[in-house]
């Protein structure tokens, strides 16, 4: 099923004690990445809870191709591929068994075949990790474990992928080839993909848009070149921040925040 | 793993049934099976049709209903301490057991009415175990809290039945609890039988989303399973088919967590290849059981509630201690 637009308008999620998330609205195209930005504690992971259909939305709707996913529930589970940011449990089992799980809940126990090993194996190859197919997972260390969980992700063959800062235990190294990998996925197989990220350069490298989210609330939404402005991470971030031109590819140099150096000099530090 | 393991039920199956106050050849238990007098004199072929051929399925059925059920209430609640017996089922049917002995209460008065009841109390704790699970969103740690508060409550009601009771009925109480597969009757082992199988085919089909269930309630949700469902329908399933070996045979310690544990150790922590490991592994350790009850003292047959535990803890010590879990 090939999907065209995922659509939000409204949103409002939250838990018993209210909203975390409230009146978010916006749209992503297919062949899109979407960056979703901002401080800890601004409704990122409760926003992609949510458009995973974990999350049941308090007012609003998340429309995918103008459905909304709350009547179309089991097929969303099938389209949309949601890396948490934390994974409790490690089981003892072999790596690729561990990424066939995610094709093999939604077919069941007799319906796995040698395709969907096949499967399974090329997420994990796609990432450069075959190596990792017969270790097991609570072997592993917790950035190869990572990986293991994006090839999870990835080998469902969602047609929605949301990811939870999956870079969060990654190298840098790593951290590049995997978002690398997921551009080119997502623009050869025309996905919809929304990350969590928390490094404004990567989000300046590889996503096509951005969703800044500040208290809950939708502070920006466009093209991540026009609304990752200074003015916007000092108000968001509370940090200073300047645009230099590095080999033709706009980078931002975080400046040192002004509590930071309010603080240093009360203590006698002053820089 | 899974043919090594049929091996050994299998084995343990022929070994309850020629090993018993006298010895059977496996020779003369074939010959008894296909009804051929001229190798086997009437009384042999008595002995192992009506007694041996039914205690030894009787093993091999409840051990594995017990092995599966521990299993899969391991994998719903990542407690790896976790059983049906954890919700208070081994001690409400003890208690409903017990209601008739001192108080002559049936819930349904019949020829098994102690079984009866100890079956409907059984059910009783199943549900009170999961209404209050549910009213705290059936999350691990609710199912848990919920399962330990029943089981003390019918363990102390039990205590005041026992304390309460006179010296004869003591007597009858402690000796209904523990468990004996000579209790068995071709209904009773046709019931428990259906049952486990019916709950192996059941939980198997869920094996994956039971895997992904280790991964923690947001790990598994990412995945596509029904968390809540999961651990509604599990829940139902094992209190169920604990609630029916714990009533015909009485109480049965140790499979349910150990059998679970050894699969464990042997075949890692997937769910597909795990229940049906376990389940083997718990039709073997019941049956070994019953064999080491009808030996361990000349002329008597031990209580196999007693045996299971002095049988299991060395083999689960000696796996976890040569294994370590790698």
């Amino acid at each position: 099923m090939n999907i065209k637009v995922l659509r939000v308008k409204n949103l409002y999620v939250g838990y018993r004690r209210g909203p975390v998330v409230k009146n978010i609205s916006f749209t992503v195209q297919r062949g899109e990445v979407c960056a979703l930005i901002g401080p800890n504690g601004s409704g990122k992971t409760t926003l992609l809870r949510s458009l995973a259909g974990i999350l049941r939305p308090l007012s609003g709707s998340i429309l995918i191709d103008e459905r909304n996913v709350n009547f179309m529930r089991d097929l969303a589970t099938k389209l949309v591929s949601y890396l948490p940011q934390n994974i409790e449990g490690a089981p003892r089992i072999a790596a690729l068994e561990y990424v066939l799980l995610g094709i093999a809940i939604s077919k069941g126990l007799w319906r796995v075949g040698e395709e969907d090993v096949d499967v399974a194996y090329g997420a994990l190859a796609m990432l450069g990790i075959e190596d990792l197919a017969t270790k097991n997972v609570n072997e592993l260390s917790s950035g190869q474990r990572r990986l293991v969980d994006i090839a999870q992700a990835i080998a469902k063959k969602p047609r929605i992928l949301l990811l939870d800062e999956p870079t969060s235990s990654l190298d840098v190294k790593n951290s590049l080839e995997v978002l690398g990998t997921i551009k080119v996925l997502t623009k050869m197989e025309n996905l919809i993909t929304v990350i969590s990220m928390h490094d404004l350069n990567q989000v300046l490298e590889f996503a096509d848009k951005c969703i800044v989210l500040n208290g809950g609330e939708l502070v920006a939404f466009g093209g991540c070149d026009e609304v990752l402005t200074p003015q916007l991470i000092e108000m968001v971030y509370g940090v200073s921040a300047e645009r230099v031109n590095v080999n033709g590819h706009t980078r931002l140099v975080i400046l040192k925040p002004k509590s930071y150096e309010e603080s240093a000099c009360s203590i006698g530090n002053c820089f | 793993m899974l043919v090594i393991f049929s091996i050994l039920a299998s084995a343990t199956f022929l070994a309850n049934i020629c090993i018993g106050l006298t010895f059977v050849s496996p020779f003369q238990a074939l010959c008894s099976v296909l009804g051929d007098n001229h190798c086997v004199d009437e009384s042999t072929r008595f002995i192992v049709v009506n007694y041996r051929i039914p205690v030894a399925l009787a093993a091999l059925v409840s051990g594995a209903a017990l092995a599966i059920g521990g299993a899969a209430v391991q994998a719903i609640t990542n407690n790896p301490l976790a059983s049906p017996y954890t919700f208070g089922i081994s001690s409400a049917a003890a208690f409903g057991a017990a209601l008739l002995y001192s108080l002559n209460i049936s819930l349904i008065p019949s020829m098994y009415a102690a079984t009866v009841n100890a079956f409907l109390f059984a059910l009783m704790a199943c549900l009170g175990v999961i209404s209050l699970s549910r009213a705290r969103g059936l999350t691990t740690v609710g199912v848990i809290l919920a399962g330990i508060c029943i089981s003390f409550l019918f363990q102390a009601l039990l205590a005041l039945m026992e304390y309460l009771a006179a010296q004869d009925v003591l007597q009858a109480i402690v000796f209904w609890m523990f468990g004996s597969l000579y209790k068995v009757t071709n209904e009773k082992l046709l019931i428990v039988a259906i049952n486990t199988v019916g709950s192996i085919l059941l939980l198997l089909r869920c094996s994956w989303k039971l895997t992904a269930m280790q991964l923690g309630d947001e790990g598994s949700q990412a995945l596509g399973v029904n968390v809540r469902r999961m651990r509604l329908m599990v829940l139902v399933v094992t209190s169920l088919t604990t609630a029916v070996v714990v009533s015909f045979f009485g109480i049965i310690p140790f499979v349910c967590i150990a059998a679970s544990h050894i699969a464990r150790l042997l075949v890692g922590e997937d769910e597909k290849y795990l229940l049906p490991c376990s389940a083997l592994v718990g039709a073997s350790i019941l049956s070994v059981a019953s064999v080491v009850s009808k030996v361990v003292q000349r002329g008597a047959i031990m209580p196999i509630g007693i045996v299971t535990s002095i049988v299991g803890v060395p083999v689960l010590m000696h796996v976890i201690l040569t294994k370590r879990g790698g």
